[in-house]
């Protein structure tokens, strides 16, 4: 094997990196890397510095102390790199008149010839499932078709490496599994490596080869999901759960869940949006996603979302970080 | 492998050949992505419709005139030097009141709105270094100020001539000179105005700071060294270049001492140094 090739077996990497915004330290002598043909799942809490890790990945920000490596190479200010390079942001940020179909095609443009260009804004819509809508403007489009469109644009061009910055928020768990399917392919087909940050554990767990967990600025524990997993097994987690009809939704839940799957439901509305959400306490985080998509699927119940409070996230992370 | 694509994409394909110098060449070459970003620009302005408000506004100011400048006798309107008219309508209303206004209306969806600055985030973490995407939108707003303007321009001198004393649209071809005069006129304002408010507009608070320090840089500082005795702010420079472009039409008072060879100069180098400071400015901004 030659030198070159060992560099790039680690597309991207973190190496003792700070980074901080006047008196808040967001990463604090974090270290990991992004394999080459693997998922990896970067989780943790809000503010443990998730965003602030990719952005520099990313080359859109630069490190305080450390080195960030993109390709083997400093990303800030370094287009070249990102010829391989995908990006699904957490903020929406479509050009409000822009139709499905135009927006994967210019973005293409960057990377790809014209006829190229048109041909895969074709296949990625069929892929994220879009096709129908294709000509339609994306502010007519829900949230979930909203999240599938910044997933489509960063797989235009079938780059190298796919950073997603929380891919999966707003997505019910039939689409969420559609996409974690898409994922598997691509890394399947074009050896394409994601790099993805969640709020949901048990999901990552699901179909990553290795997963981060950050707490808080900094990197709290790395490894092959099973070791996470044993790690936490012990600790209750805590799920909200965003659907229309809650009230039917949790007695599904209850009729078909022991104590252990779940253990405690509270009902509350979403201050902003005023819709119907529950939070689920559960033993049984693995056995309780399982169920949430069974359920959905079965009784077609539309979810709206479904992700890890902060506060039962900021306890598990505690616990990882107690001992 | 089994086609040209999934050969280009794979990252066995970066092991063996980023670095290489025909990588590079494939990437580095930001020719074809400052034409898609110029395009994805002008869509972006086009489509969001702010150019819309501010022609709106331009052409509200119609019944103003016709209230002001118009000679009405028995009825009738009639103006008795449509380009005199004109021009006092520039001068007098649209370029002081209207202009600036709309310099930062119309590249508020590129600078400032609510989604320009994660689209931006969004567009860096494609292969387009940033002064060229910088240089595309430097680009964009400027043809598109020109162009909004000059059709507003062009209304504006249709209407005093079709109004004129000697019958509609009489003597506008003979007038085409004084047109063609305040075009020449609103390109430099343009080179000066939009792109500086472009670059303010993406630096945000404290690009309004840096905003007011260039306003009192060219209204008082610049000014200030060709006032020998003027105990008043003087007019511009660009006004000095309006005095000479329409001389028969307009005599601005500004201060004795600039002269027109310090004023061109001035309005040539002002756009070159707003796209250097944007070129280093996105060059060194971080998104946090």
């Amino acid at each position: 094997m030659s030198k070159n090739s060992n560099i790039f077996d680690v597309l991207a990497k973190l190496d003792h990196v700070t980074k901080s915004f006047g008196e808040v330290v967001a990463v604090s002598e974090a270290s990991f890397s992004v394999e080459k043909g693997k998922i990896t799942g970067f989780l943790g809490p809000n503010g443990a510095g998730k965003t602030t890790s990719i952005k520099m990945i990313l080359g859109l920000t630069r490190p305080e102390k450390g080195r960030v490596t993109l390709f083997g190479k400093d990303p800030f200010y370094n287009s070249s790199l990102k010829h391989f390079l995908g990006y699904i942001p957490e903020i929406e940020c479509f050009p409000k008149w822009m139709k499905a179909r135009d927006y994967f095609f210019w973005l293409g443009r960057f990377q790809l010839t014209r006829e190229e260009a048109f041909r895969r804004a074709d296949e990625v819509l069929k892929e994220i499932g879009l096709e129908d809508v294709a000509n339609k403007r994306i502010q007519k489009f829900s949230k979930g078709m909203k999240q599938r469109m910044k997933i489509g644009q960063a797989l235009i061009h079938k780059p190298a490496l796919i950073i997603g910055d929380e891919p999966f928020n707003g997505l019910d768990p039939v689409v969420r599994r559609n996409m974690i399917d898409l994922f598997k392919d691509y890394t399947r087909k074009y050896n394409s490596t994601f790099f993805i940050s969640s709020h949901i554990l048990f999901e990552m767990e699901k179909f990553s080869e290795k997963v981060i967990l950050m707490y808080k600025g900094r990197t709290i524990a790395q490894g092959s999901p099973i070791h996470i997993r044993e790690m936490i097994e012990d600790q209750p987690h805590s799920i909200q759960i965003t659907v229309k009809d809650s009230k039917k939704f949790s007695t599904l839940l209850i009729n078909n869940a022991d104590e252990e799957v779940v253990s405690q439901i509270k009902f509350q509305k979403d201050i902003r949006s005023n819709e119907n959400q529950l939070v689920v306490l559960t033993n049984e985080p693995r056995e309780f996603y399982r169920l949430v998509t069974d359920l959905a699927c079965d009784h077609e119940i539309p979810i709206i979302e479904i992700k890890a409070t902060d506060e039962g996230l900021e306890n598990l992370y505690k616990s990882l970080t107690i001992g | 492998m089994t086609n040209l694509e999934e050969e280009i994409n794979s990252t066995q394909y970066i092991e063996n050949l980023i670095g290489e110098k025909n990588v590079k060449e494939m990437v580095l070459n930001q020719q074809d992505k400052l034409i898609n970003s110029i395009k994805i620009g002008f869509k972006t302005l086009f489509c969001s419709k702010k150019w819309l408000i501010y022609v709106a506004l331009a052409v509200m100011f119609l019944p103003v005139i016709i209230l002001n400048e118009i000679d009405n006798e028995a009825g009738s309107i009639r103006f008795i030097h449509p380009d005199e008219t004109f021009v006092d309508i520039v001068f007098g209303m649209l370029f002081p009141i209207l202009f600036i206004f709309g310099c930062l209306l119309v590249s508020l969806p590129l600078s400032a709105d609510e989604i320009s600055d994660h689209s931006t985030e969004l567009y860096l973490v494609k292969p387009i270094k940033r002064e060229v995407y910088w240089l595309s939108r430097w680009i964009v707003i400027n043809v598109t100020v020109y162009c909004v303007n000059i059709i507003i321009y062009f209304v504006y001198f249709l209407f005093v001539h079709a109004f004129a004393e000697k019958g509609a649209f009489a003597g506008i071809g003979e007038n085409l000179d004084v047109f063609g005069g305040v075009a020449i006129f609103l390109l430099l304002a343009t080179l000066i105005y939009s792109g500086t408010f472009l670059l303010v507009g993406m630096i945000g608070n404290q690009g309004l700071l840096l905003s007011f320090i260039l306003a009192i840089f060219e209204l008082f500082i610049i000014s200030m060294l060709f006032m020998s005795d003027s105990p008043y702010i003087p007019q511009n420079n660009l006004y000095e270049i309006a005095n000479a472009i329409l001389p028969d039409h307009v005599d601005f008072d500004t201060p004795k001492d600039l002269k027109l060879w310090f004023a061109q100069v001035y309005v040539t180098i002002f756009p070159i140094v707003i796209i250097a400071l944007g070129a280093f400015y996105l060059r060194m901004r971080e998104f946090k």
